[in-house]
């Protein structure tokens, strides 16, 4: 297998990895009253909080 | 008696924004991430009806600094949580003509409140969209004041919150019709 071959494959393999649901907005959409996890939310924060390069 | 909520805002903005989208830029996420207060009261909103949108440069901006699948996956699952969408294709339009118009305008009236360089290129992005979706009741949540002249824009909120350390301040504005219909008619072909 060629590099190419290998990154395209190797990819796929991590992509896996990557939780990503992006929802597009839709201003016609009715909107949402889904109840928030707080407890998830905070666990999330925390562990984002101090990890990226903030753009301030 | 201590209020609960520990973020100070105009009373029946909630019920306002149940019916509205609210643009989130980096600012807000920042915040949302240092403090646990501001996200409570993020999450308030989102249970309340609004829809929380941003923009894909808003999100490359955080996930350029993740350095492992965690830490990419926690800003995914953060998002997701939530519920924030992502309005896509932002560039592409923003070069119709009277998008290129209003870039124009925000850029003179921008540029005219400050000496050195000019608004950042995510906030040109943000404030663009409150005109291309002037028609909904959109507003942009940010702390980047000087980057939406008040010329062209209402502020129509600003919000507080005690962080233990300091008060920290934050805006909601909307696009003005009036201001901006005003601007447009000075101008000459």
């Amino acid at each position: 297998m060629d590099a190419s071959g290998i990154i395209d494959s190797k990819m796929n393999e991590l992509s896996k990895k990557i939780d990503t649901n992006i929802v597009f907005y839709d201003e016609n959409k009715p909107k949402s009253r889904k109840k928030i996890d707080r407890r998830k939310l905070n666990n999330l924060a925390k562990k984002l909080r101090g990890s990226l390069v903030y753009a301030e | 008696m201590q209020s609960k909520r520990k973020v100070l805002c105009r009373e029946g903005l909630l019920g306002e924004l149940s019916g509205a989208t609210l643009l989130f830029d980096s600012t807000a996420f920042i915040d949302a991430f240092r403090y646990p207060v501001f996200m409570e009261f993020l999450a308030e909103i989102a249970e309340s009806g609004c829809s929380l949108v941003t923009i894909p440069s808003v999100i490359y901006e955080f996930k350029r600094g993740a350095k492992n699948f965690d830490q990419v996956n926690s800003f995914n699952n953060f998002i997701e949580e939530l519920n924030i969408g992502t309005i896509n294709h932002v560039e592409n339009m923003s070069q119709k003509k009277d998008n290129q118009i209003f870039t124009m305008l925000y850029n003179f009236e921008a540029f005219n409140g400050r000496k050195e360089k000019g608004p950042s290129y995510t906030d040109s992005l943000l404030c663009l969209i409150l005109y291309m979706y002037r028609h909904v009741d959109i507003r942009l949540l940010t702390t980047n004041y000087r980057d939406v002249p008040l010329s062209l824009f209402d502020r129509t909120d600003i919000l507080a919150f005690d962080t233990g350390r300091e008060v920290r301040t934050t805006a909601i504005y909307k696009l003005s019709m009036k201001k901006l219909a005003k601007k447009l008619q000075t101008m000459q072909p």
